[in-house]
């Protein structure tokens, strides 16, 4: 039973390993890969932001360059008007050395709403001569709601790449893995109770239908072995009637129906006379033959529910359910008769001492064996081939 | 032998003559910048003043500036005189200053004459305008922020489009702030010495005050300082112009609608330094910092951050378009954002 605890309690911790395994399998990877994403996300943005930074610079220089040299703020003005409209450049300053006077300075920010900016300032050089110089300030507040969404948008596909991962790995994993554990763990279960007659049956080519199925093979040859070796303890080998062990159960209970329902029951006891000279003339084959054919002789005479047993090397006994002595006295004398009237195997003819008795209802099965006994010594010493019976 | 000696005279010659004509302008640069009345009394002339020095500290070039006197008869006398003298640049501060401005430089074609504040449609006079307008929108809307009566100010000499321009942008930027403020609006006239005459301008602004105005906004030149003393003396607030005033009257000058003439003057003579003549006509606005309001120690306990921060904003959309001031001298009407 202990065994059978333990063999339960690993159960639920493959199932919990496996959880944690395919949880810290499917998590640890899909974080990584969202943080990854996310930051490589992040560093687009940023560099999109930057390039659009320095183009702009680029555009300015090109564009003022002339405007620097011939003071037209007019001409820097529509240029940085379209510049402006872009919501990521925050203020613009066109400034000409050689005027000393801003071409243009214009600035989104005012107390009251300030960036989180980032400035570029480009030296306007022409032929060796300082024009001026243009600074871009972009907000890098800019990437902030596109990173958010971007990162939403990573999230959304990430936990649905892991739910849908779940989807499909768990059930695999219940019905591939843990629930044909489960059905190993009862069926292992069922065996170690030795209930050896519960068939399971196995369908699949997977490891664990195949250990169930090797599995299922071993109960069944337990079961047919030990139908063998039950069969075995009750009968005797070579007669094929029960033996001693078989005998007792039966006659128990027809002992307990005879004291139950006050019904008259008979035994006798059978003894081979000089059976020993026999063996020891002919020998042991020819005493076993004797014996069989000395078994088959009384199953033939015999009710069908009377019960016949070997109980020693050549002591029989015999219940007669529902049977008077006087009615057992007529039946094993007739027995007695038929056996000591016709030669057996050897050639010669063999009697048989016979030791009877009925059950009153109150002994107890040794006491009765002992009374028939006490009736076959006393054949015996009357000189064999008869029935006496022993109140 | 002789003809051909001649002739290769006679080639040379012509080349000399014809590079002469073209390189007239670039080589000929002498400029000169000719005052009216005299430099210290007048902060427009000052303003000039700072530019001219500027632009010979940097360059290391001469610049002639020569004092004329008031009347424009003596103007034109001192203006005539240098164009004849060769002169080019000619630096006509005033603009408007003499009649027949045009006829007179049209009798120069080789002379070049720079104007600012005017605007004129002739080949050789070169205008440098400031958005007087637009810094005087700013004035005006921190005017009507600041009024607790309701009605304000604007006092001037002589009303002619170009002080219209400064009276127009006050106006548009007190109504963006308070659609329905009053706006009272005073000038003296012009006649000889009203540009300096601060007794006929204080009397208009306590004529102003004794009407309720609490903030006046002198566009009067010489005659502006006695606007801004006729105001502290009554504890109401005025503004000046052209330079920084607030340390005039500190506490009683709101702010100062500082015209960067100097900037103007510097920029028309490397211009001229450097032979650039392709345009007749330069704007300089807030986006130049060229006008604009000056907040300073003087006037800190007059401006909160809050108005601050809302001139700030008004300058912005005026830079980036949003907000457009209209300027006088376009139509000589003025639009009132308001009504519009």
């Amino acid at each position: 039973m202990t065994v059978l605890i333990d063999k339960d309690t690993k159960f639920h911790s493959v199932a919990l390993h496996l959880v944690l395994v395919l949880l810290l399998g499917l998590l640890v990877p899909i974080t990584a890969g969202m943080i990854i994403t996310l930051e490589h996300e992040q560093l687009k943005l940023e560099d999109e932001l930057s390039e659009f930074h320095s183009e702009t610079l680029k555009t300015l220089v090109e564009s003022t360059e002339d405007a620097m040299l011939s003071f037209s703020p007019e001409g820097v003005r529509n240029i940085v008007g379209t510049l402006l409209k872009d919501k990521r450049i925050v203020s613009i300053e066109v400034f000409s050395e050689i005027f000393d006077l801003y071409l243009l300075r214009v600035s989104k920010e005012t107390p009251d709403s300030q960036f989180d900016s980032f400035s570029m300032r480009e030296t306007v050089v022409k032929d060796g001569e300082v024009l001026g110089y243009v600074l871009v300030e972009v907000d890098n507040g800019w990437i902030i709601p596109r990173v958010d969404e971007a990162r939403n948008h990573i999230i959304l596909l990430f936990s649905s790449m892991f739910f849908g991962a779940l989807l499909l790995v768990v059930p695999a994993i219940y019905f591939k893995i843990l629930k044909p554990l489960r059905r190993l763990a009862q069926q292992a279960d069922i065996l170690s109770k030795g209930e050896l007659g519960v068939a399971c049956v196995w369908q699949g080519q997977d490891e664990l239908s195949m250990l169930g199925k090797t599995l299922d093979g071993m109960r069944s040859k337990l079961n047919e072995n030990f139908n063998v070796m039950k069969e075995m303890a009750v009968t005797d080998e070579l007669t094929g009637l029960p033996n001693r062990h078989g005998f007792a159960e039966d006659i128990k209970k027809n002992m307990d129906l005879s004291r139950r329902y006050k019904r008259p029951l008979s035994i006798a006891i059978f003894d081979l006379d000089y059976f020993k000279a026999i063996n020891d003339t002919y020998g042991h084959g020819v005493g076993d033959d004797v014996l069989k054919e000395f078994a088959r002789l009384v199953c033939s005479r015999i009710r069908n529910t009377d019960l016949f047993a070997r109980i020693g090397g050549e002591e029989f006994v015999m219940v007669m359910p529902e049977t008077p002595i006087e009615a057992a006295t007529t039946l094993v004398n007739e027995i007695r008769e038929v056996v000591s009237s016709q030669p057996f195997a050897h050639g010669e003819k063999v009697t048989t001492s016979i030791g009877l008795t009925s059950y009153t209802g109150v002994e107890e099965l040794d006491e009765l064996l002992e009374a028939a006994d006490k009736g076959l010594y006393q054949a015996k010493r009357n000189g064999r081939d008869q029935v006496v019976v022993q109140s | 032998m002789v003809l051909m000696r001649n002739f290769c005279v006679l080639i040379v010659f012509l080349i000399v003559c014809f590079a002469q004509v073209v390189c007239a302008h670039a080589d000929n640069f002498k400029p000169v910048v000719i005052y009216q009345g005299n430099i210290e009394n007048n902060s427009f002339n000052v303003s000039i003043h700072e530019g001219v020095k500027r632009f010979s500290g940097r360059t290391g070039l001469n610049c002639t500036e020569v004092v004329s006197g008031l009347e424009p008869e003596q103007y034109y006398r001192s203006v005539k005189k240098y164009a004849d003298g060769g002169y080019s640049p000619v630096f006509l501060l005033y603009g408007n200053q003499f009649d027949n401005l045009v006829d007179f430089v049209r009798d120069y074609p080789g002379t070049r004459f720079i104007v600012l504040d005017t605007v004129y449609d002739e080949p050789n006079m070169y205008s440098f305008v400031l958005a007087e307008h637009e810094g005087s929108f700013l004035a005006g809307a921190l005017a009507a922020m600041s009024s607790k009566s309701k009605t304000i100010g604007f006092v001037s000499v002589a009303d002619i489009p170009f002080i219209r321009r400064f009276w127009c942008g006050y106006v548009q930027g007190a109504k963006y702030i308070d659609p329905q403020i009053t706006v009272l609006e005073g000038f003296i006239g012009s006649y000889t010495g009203s540009w300096f005459d601060g007794n006929a301008t204080s009397a208009l602004a306590n004529g102003m005050m004794d009407m309720g105005a609490d903030v006046i906004y002198q566009a009067a030149g010489g005659a502006g300082a006695a606007v801004l003393e006729a105001v502290a003396d009554r504890s109401k607030l005025g503004i000046g112009v052209d330079v920084n005033q607030n340390g005039l009257y500190p506490g009683s000058v709101l702010t100062s609608m500082v015209k960067r003439t100097d900037k103007t003057v510097f920029a028309a003579l490397m211009l001229a330094k450097r032979g650039i003549w392709r345009d007749n006509y330069k704007r300089l606005g807030l986006e130049q910092d060229a006008v604009g309001l000056v907040f300073d120690e003087n006037n800190k306990s007059l401006v909160s951050r809050k108005m601050r921060a809302r001139i700030e904003r008004i300058r912005k959309d005026i830079v980036l378009g949003i907000i457009s001031v209209h300027d006088f001298t376009e139509d000589l009407k003025c639009f009132d954002r308001a009504d519009r």
